[in-house]
Parts: C-alpha cells; structure tokens; sequence
C-alpha cells in the first residue's frame, strides 16, 4: 500500500512540476 | 541467430540472454518513469513541430573586426509593419547598443544580435527569448510583448569585470500612437 501510495505522488508531483515549467514556456510564445 | 553459431553454443545453454529477476514493484517503478518520459519527449516533440518553440540558433555569419557595410554598423530598431520590428543590435564589454529600445504593446520583436569582441549572452526577462552572442556569429531570437512595462535584457554569460552591469531595456508602451515610443528610440550617447 505504502509503495502505492509513493508511486502516485511521484507521479502527480513530478508531471506537475514539469507541466508547470512547460506551460509557462509555451505561454511566452516562440522565440525564433 | 545462425545456424552455425547455434550449434557452437554449449549444451545446456540457451539463447534467451541472462535470466534477469526483477522485482515486481521494481519493475512498476521503472514503467511509470518510462511512462512519463515518453509523456514529456512527446510533449516537447510537439512544442517544437507544432507551434514552432525552439532553440534559438545561429543566422548567419559576419567579421567581428569589419562591421561595416553590414546593418549592425548602424544598430537599431526598425518597423517592418505595425506591430512588427527587428532589432540590430551589438553586444561588447559592457553594453548592448542600442542598450534600450521602445516598441507598443502587442509587437513581436525580432532580434539579430552579434559581438564586436568576445562571447556575451542575451535574455529578456519573463521571455522564451534567450541566446548566446559570439562574435563573428549572427544570433537571432524573437519575442511577443503583450503586456505594457519595462523588460530588462541581462547577459548571462561571464564577460569580465563589468559582465554585472551589462544590461538593457525594452520600453513597452501602453498603445501604438504613444508618441514616448518614438522619442525612446532614439539614440542617447
């Protein structure tokens, strides 16, 4: 249980932390 | 396999590889990173082929010695249309010229940026636009200012003593007919 439980925070932590960095990436447009 | 090479192979032996074990929350782990960093390669993939978000990269090539007879011996902004403007610019030990530049709200910005002695670098705060400067190199990046405010351009690579105070400026006006947009383009050494 415990190991489930680890394994959804990685995932929610880690896919929001990269989304975060990418969104706000994609929200200043292109840069070329 | 080969025939041949089957039949050189030990008696008992298979041909299957090493018989790894691997844990089955182990093996878990390793598909929810997979997993995701498929996610993400994909993600970027389509960020770079679909709406065009890349790494800005070299133009083209000038004599860092021998400025002249091309635009950056007369660095400055330039309006292409309304709402459009590239933007010659120098960067040498400790400044940018022009070090600031006015343009309205809603303009997209394109910068051609080159170094009249060694490697500076160029990024407009709150911006994707972020590059390099080498000399002998043509650098180009762009960016979209929609929001009205002062935008500073720093170099992010170490250039010497006074690599601190490098810096520069892009004035963004509230409307087109700002006339302050004018005046601040001007030269002002």
């Amino acid at each position: 249980m415990g190991t489930v439980v680890l394994i959804i925070l990685f995932c929610i932590l880690t896919m929001a932390l990269w989304f975060n960095a990418y969104f706000l990436l994609l929200s200043r447009g292109v840069s070329q | 396999m080969s025939d041949h090479a089957a039949s050189a192979m030990p008696p008992g032996a298979h041909s299957e590889g090493p018989d790894l074990h691997v844990e089955k929350w182990e093996g878990i782990w390793m598909r929810v990173a997979l997993v995701m960093t498929a996610i993400f390669i994909t993600a970027i993939t389509v960020a770079a082929v679909a709406w065009g978000i890349q790494i800005p990269g070299q133009f083209g090539r000038v004599d860092p010695n021998d400025l002249s007879g091309t635009p950056f011996a007369n660095p400055g902004i330039r309006e292409l249309s309304p709402g459009n403007y590239e933007v010659y610019m120098t960067a040498q030990a400790w400044m940018y010229t022009p070090n600031q530049i006015a343009v309205p709200a809603g303009s997209k910005v394109t910068f051609y940026i080159t170094s009249k002695d060694i490697i500076h670098g160029f990024k407009i705060v709150d911006t994707n636009a972020n590059t390099m400067i080498l000399p002998g190199q043509i650098s180009r990046t762009a960016a979209s200012f929609e929001k009205p405010g002062t935008y500073n351009i720093i170099c992010h690579e170490y250039c010497g003593l006074g690599h601190h105070t490098m810096y520069g400026q892009v004035i963004v006006h509230g409307s087109m007919d700002e006339p302050a947009a004018a005046q601040a383009n001007e030269p002002n050494n």
